[in-house]
């Protein structure tokens, strides 16, 4: 019977599994291996897929922000369907190392983002090749510059950070205690953002830019 | 719940509010574990399909859109 996968928790952490999952199909544990894993069952893929896609993938959140309100969770992206419960005990049984230490490492910890974006800059017929590209260069700098002083402003319940850059934003992952969410939030209130710059903050998510150690 | 100060937005958990919502949706459909391998499942009038699972979880809505319509690529068909 095919299975639905929602997340992975350490079996010894004791969690209260969600009553309902996606579609409405029952949300149950598989444990192998030290790890207890959460899935929704159904003899027809119809119920995991069926309905309509925003509907499901938000139902798919709601169950893992339960579980994860009770400790650290290894998510899995929706909608990662296998075929049986033997596929998930293989899969469990092959990375159980992995999945204990990531676990154990990030057990108190959330991760926090910080999306930086550049508002949409209007290119002047008249620049050339080379003023385009300086220009680029120096809001790169201002995003990397921002996301250097809100790393600053929060050294203190840092214990982890990672960032992404693409052509306009930068995504900041911070590592942070489950107990310093809010006094991070304060922190990075203080903050001078460039007129030029978004800034906006998510989470507490479950540490997903963290769980391998690269 | 959203609140603006020294121009730094918080975006909670609050679905109806399209930041958080683009936020909850990005992470469900983007972060967490992949499993790399191929499926069998069945669909509504459509018979046993093959799908690899990392293609499966880069976009469910063109993943679900491809399972409704009969745009899966022969190969993938059994």
């Amino acid at each position: 019977m095919p299975v639905l996968a929602y997340c992975i928790t350490e079996s010894a952490i004791p969690i209260e599994v969600p009553g309902v999952g996606v579609g409405g199909m029952a949300v149950e544990t598989l444990e192998h291996s030290g790890l207890r894993c959460f899935v929704s069952r159904s003899s027809s893929s119809d119920t995991m897929l069926g309905p309509p896609a925003r509907e499901a993938a938000l139902a798919f959140h709601r169950v893992l922000q339960e579980i994860f309100r009770q400790g650290a969770i290894i998510p899995f992206r929706f909608p990662t369907v296998l075929g049986d419960e033997a596929e998930m005990a293989r899969h469990l049984h092959q990375h159980a190392a992995e999945y204990h230490e990531a676990l154990g490492r990030l057990r108190d910890l959330v991760q926090m983002e910080i999306h930086l974006g550049l508002g949409s800059s209007k290119q002047s017929l008249r620049e050339t090749g080379t003023e385009y590209l300086r220009s680029r260069q120096a809001q790169q700098s201002v995003l990397e510059s921002t996301a250097g002083q809100f790393q600053q402003a929060g050294k203190s319940w840092i214990s982890g950070w990672r960032q992404q850059a693409s052509p306009h934003h930068i995504r900041c992952y911070a590592l942070v205690s489950r107990g310093s969410v809010a006094e991070f939030e304060r922190a990075l209130v203080t903050v001078q953002v460039p007129s030029s710059v978004s800034a906006r903050v998510s989470g507490p998510w479950p540490a997903t830019e963290f769980v391998s150690e690269e | 719940m959203s609140s603006v100060a020294n121009k730094l937005v918080f975006s909670g958990e609050d679905v109806d509010n399209e930041t958080s919502l683009l936020d909850i949706l990005d992470h469900v459909l983007n972060k967490g574990v992949i499993i790399h391998g191929n499926l069998v499942i069945s669909l509504a009038g459509v018979d046993l399909i093959y799908l690899g699972l990392d293609v499966i979880l880069t976009s469910v809505e063109t993943a679900l859109k491809h399972m409704r319509i009969e745009a899966l690529p022969s190969a993938t068909k059994q």
